[in-house]
């Protein structure tokens, strides 16, 4: 993993939304609010591997995904794609980094202009970026259609006239129009039926197959992320706690956090038994970040350093990267409970 | 070309479930057009010369020979009032259009880009808008003088306002959606999400905002004609027949009744026309 270099790179990521100051604030000259969503990501993306996010509602994953393909500008740390860095592009430089980047987003009945036709939207995306001559578009965009198992007919159709799944096809067409090398999915298929949902995703792994992409895969399914990804990283209010190869992470997370959320999950074995309680406590407001470990006020085995340092992500032998200061116990704990009773 | 016959010919397919409307829209394009056609050609239609006296009909009241009657100076009303068509119409037409164009680029810009010139707007329109509509407009006219084109200016500069509020929120509604972010994401230039991706799918409300302002701003034009700050008789407009039938009304109600009938018919029909044409846009989904 270390002799390749990676494709995308993610170094101490922040990004923090401003507040709406009430009139109060304004007037008594408080330092305005901010709701500190992503706070010191780092990751990195390999040529050809599918990075699986996963996290609960509000922890980030989605405003990483923007911040990736340069829908919100970064504010603190670097995203280095290729060696090089992504922030203060020209328009021109931006654009031919989105050609390299692209994304697919989460509502298929949002993400289409319900007035284009599908033809349109691709030959937009293909004349814009000179992809094609004009005369070989028709031909380009029926290639696309079929890459992506849609009927050649389909472009003479308006977007209202074909169902959740068949949209996210027409999205996932129009990301690879301009031939991209990285795909960033903020929960591609979280808006569709399952039956759907394993189309959608077989045909994404089939390109990435064919295509050679890369992917970052935004998911808050666990099982369909396990299923796709090589990678996963675990978000907890905008830091990453865990990041692994996927089976590590699924079958023995470490991070108090990331078993937690992985024991939250509903398993069909009847002989599968919780093995830990839910996790006591709310999800802390963004606007206020715990100091030290931004776990520490749910974690069950917090003790006085959590609440003072972060602990940083570190490799661990046999598992992936994690964040906790009490990862040697915890592993320690984890490599009996493996030798009392052998799951998985 | 055939795609666009097509989708066309879909439209009015889905469009048969609204038929009730459908009557209410092809009425209206009936009052509309048979108002342009008057705007048009009045003399075909109007009997006599709307500004000629006929010292043996004073004050006549409606007859075979005079249906709408005549006013104190024996002109024909009926005359009067389709001669008033091409100028009323003229009206909902000049008196909005520039309203229309200024106010929908600023609103499209200054919802797009949001920022300090979207502050410096929000408190014009505040402003604005906390003033009487017609007093703004009568002020202005003041200032300029009375007359059609300065009434047209006037107008626009109160009206283009309205405009631009609903073009911005419009948009603003619009790029919530996640194709305005896809269109950032596909690497499209502002002016190209701007015009071909969020005006289409935020233009229906005032396009129909459009239509009910074309038939205010017949009832303002007319007010203003009332008032003797629009157009100036002897010319024959809805407004100033009116305020000429204003003295005799308790001996002559036709005089003023006649041109306020032919107000309500035509706003009637703008209505209609704007309803119509905003179950036409509504995209399916």
């Amino acid at each position: 993993m270390t002799d390749k270099q990676p494709l995308l790179q993610v170094r101490n990521l922040t990004h923090h939304f401003k507040t709406n100051p009430p009139l109060v604030d304004l007037l008594l000259r408080r330092a305005p609010r901010f709701i500190k969503v992503l706070n010191g990501i780092d990751l990195h993306l390999e040529r050809g591997e599918t990075l699986g996010i996963v996290g609960e509602s509000g922890c980030g994953k989605s405003t990483l995904a923007r911040c990736l393909v340069g829908l919100y500008p970064p504010q603190g740390g670097e995203i280095l794609f290729d060696n090089q860095n992504v922030s203060n592009k020209t328009r021109a430089e931006q654009r031919d980094y989105n050609r390299r980047v692209q994304m697919m987003f989460q509502d298929p009945y949002s993400s289409l202009n319900p007035r284009m036709s599908v033809g349109q939207v691709l030959h937009e995306a293909l004349s814009v970026h000179k992809m094609r001559p004009e005369a070989e578009i028709q031909n380009r965009i029926n290639e696309l259609l079929d890459l992506v198992s849609l009927p050649r007919d389909a472009a003479g159709k308006l977007p209202h006239e074909f169902s959740g799944g068949q949209r996210q096809r027409i999205a996932i067409a129009r990301a690879l129009s301009v031939e991209p090398e990285v795909l960033i999915a903020d929960e591609l298929v979280s808006a569709l039926d399952v039956s759907v949902q394993a189309q959608v995703v077989n045909l994404l792994l089939d390109l990435q197959k064919h295509l050679g992409l890369t992917i970052l895969f935004v998911a808050h399914d666990l099982r369909l992320v396990r299923h796709v990804s090589h990678r996963v990283a675990v978000i907890y209010l905008g830091s990453i706690v865990e990041i692994g190869d996927s089976d590590n992470v699924f079958s023995s997370p470490v991070h108090p956090y990331s078993r937690a959320l992985l024991n939250a999950a509903p398993s069909i074995d009847p002989d599968h038994k919780n093995s830990m309680p839910p996790l006591k406590g709310e999800l802390p407001s963004p606007l206020n970040i715990p100091p030290g470990c931004a776990f520490h006020g749910r974690c069950p085995h917090a003790t006085e350093i959590c609440r003072q340092d972060k602990p940083l992500l570190k490799k661990r032998e046999g598992h992936g990267e994690i964040a906790c200061h009490h990862t040697e116990s915890l592993m320690a704990t984890l490599a009996e409970a493996g030798e009392q009773a052998p799951q998985d | 070309m055939t795609n666009a016959s097509l989708s066309l010919k879909k439209r009015f397919s889905h469009y048969k479930y609204l038929r009730g409307l459908q009557s209410g829209f092809i009425a209206g394009l009936t009052i509309l057009g048979s108002s342009l056609i008057l705007a048009f050609f009045p003399t075909f239609f109007a009997p006599y010369d709307p500004n000629v006296f006929d010292f043996t009909a004073l004050q006549s009241p409606p007859t075979a020979l005079h249906p709408f009657g005549t006013d104190n100076l024996g002109r024909d009303t009926l005359s009067r009032v389709i001669w008033a068509y091409s100028v009323n119409m003229q009206m909902a037409l000049l008196a909005t259009i520039f309203s229309l164009i200024t106010g929908v680029l600023v609103g499209a810009m200054v919802g797009y880009y949001r920022g300090l010139a979207d502050i410096i707007f929000g408190r014009c329109v505040d402003a604005i808008i906390t003033f009487p509509f017609l007093v703004l407009v009568i002020a202005v006219v003041a200032v300029l003088g009375p007359g059609l084109i300065n009434m047209y200016i006037a107008i626009t500069l109160v009206g283009w306002v309205y405009y631009a509020r609903l073009m911005r929120a419009e948009i603003m509604a619009q790029m919530a959606n996640d194709y305005a972010s896809a269109g950032k994401v596909m690497g499209y230039s502002d002016s190209r999400i701007i015009f071909r991706h969020l005006l289409p799918n935020a233009i229906t409300p005032v396009i129909v905002y459009w239509m009910t302002d074309m038939a205010l701003a017949i009832l303002l034009g007319s007010s203003l004609g009332y008032l003797g700050l629009g157009a100036q008789p002897p010319e024959a407009e809805w407004g100033v027949l009116i305020a000429e039938g204003r003295n005799f009304i308790t001996t002559a109600w036709w005089l003023s009744l006649m041109p306020g009938i032919a107000i309500v018919i035509t706003g009637f029909g703008f209505s209609l026309v704007g309803d119509g044409i905003a179950d036409l846009l509504r995209p399916r989904g």
